[in-house]
């Protein structure tokens, strides 16, 4: 399902995991490399390009993303990281941006991975090992022992 | 776990080095060459969690450059070959093998009456970074090595380097 707009842009379909569909101007969803390469390779042609691992929600956040970065020139550089800034911020806690991440790195957006991040690397940042855990239910596995020992080794980064 | 790669490679070492206690994974993942070198490579000016206190005036303004590892001695050079300081005791300290491409670091450093902080991680390939900000609650300290040290020493200590300088012979370098 190839359409064109007025002004000639081609348009393409993504439709996300849960069935949401998204029309969007070619060069906005090209700056995904994984749809990109879809669409050189001919995937588009018949539909919609399906996206199985990302949800609506995250996908129309990417989407917002691709389309600010690809009508913005260098010279609004400034107003690009401000607007990236704000991004982020909405999409508020860790959980969303893990999301935004995974479909980041599944995209292969890399303008989009390199900001959710580093955005993260903030996040955890003068974190306790035990807040980080929490964050992303991470299993402590070391006993007692081997967690004394760890934390021993490395004693000034807990200072 | 390609992501927590990703998130990882862009947080400090000393972050890094408390988050080795998350779980074997990460801890695993952190020590990891592979990672380390991603690390390096995307923070080469920024992996300096140094000058937590004031402690050491001489180096907050300086180019410094750290010249020898032992788990005795370490000595600070500046990039002109003038001696900073030298520190007898080192706490906390491991080192980085080339071999292994583990971390390396210097802890809580003491220097006589002005003991402090100084915390150090040595890159394990030579860099050139930017001159340290002077600002003594800065978290980053730039560390020069300059490519004329060699010759600086072999003046200075014409009968080889002082003993202790060198945790191992791959650092040494070759006359």
């Amino acid at each position: 399902m190839s359409i064109t707009t007025e002004n000639n842009e081609k348009m393409i379909t993504l439709m996300s995991s849960d069935g949401e569909e998204f029309v969007v101007e070619e060069a906005v969803a090209a700056q995904s490399q994984t749809i990109k390469h879809l669409i050189e390779d001919g995937c588009s042609t018949e539909g919609s390009i399906p996206l199985p691992n990302v949800t609506g929600r995250v996908l129309s956040e990417v989407i917002q993303y691709c389309k600010k970065h690809s009508s913005s020139d260098d010279k609004e550089e400034k107003e690009l990281e401000a607007w990236d800034a704000e991004f982020v911020k909405a999409a508020d806690d860790h959980v969303a941006l893990t999301d935004l991440m995974m479909a980041a790195n599944f995209l292969d957006i890399k303008g989009l991975l390199d900001l959710v991040a580093q955005t993260l690397a903030n996040m955890i940042t003068g974190k306790s090992p035990e807040e980080v855990r929490r964050m992303w239910n991470i299993k402590n596995d070391f006993t007692p022992e081997e967690a004394e020992k760890v934390r021993k080794e490395n004693q000034w980064a807990f200072e | 776990m390609e992501l927590i790669i990703e998130i990882l490679s862009r947080v400090a070492v000393k972050d890094l080095l408390r988050f080795k206690c998350v779980s074997k994974e990460w801890k695993l993942l952190i020590e990891d060459p592979y990672f380390v070198r991603k690390h390096l490579y995307l923070n080469p000016y920024g992996s300096f969690p140094v000058a937590k206190q004031p402690a050491f005036s001489s180096l907050q303004s300086c180019d410094g450059l750290i010249l020898a590892q032992g788990f005795q001695r370490l000595w600070v050079f500046g990039t002109d070959g003038t001696h900073i300081l030298w520190f007898e005791t080192i706490m906390y300290l491991q080192l980085f093998s080339r071999q292994s491409c583990t971390w390396i670091f210097n802890g809580q450093v003491s220097h006589g009456s002005r003991a402090g902080y100084m915390l150090t991680w040595i890159l394990p390939f030579f860099d050139l970074l930017p001159a340290a900000q002077n600002d003594v609650v800065s978290q980053r300290y730039g560390v020069v090595l300059s490519s004329t040290w060699q010759g600086w020493v072999q003046t200075h200590y014409p009968n080889g380097y002082p003993p202790g300088s060198y945790p191992n012979e791959e650092v040494q370098p070759k006359n």
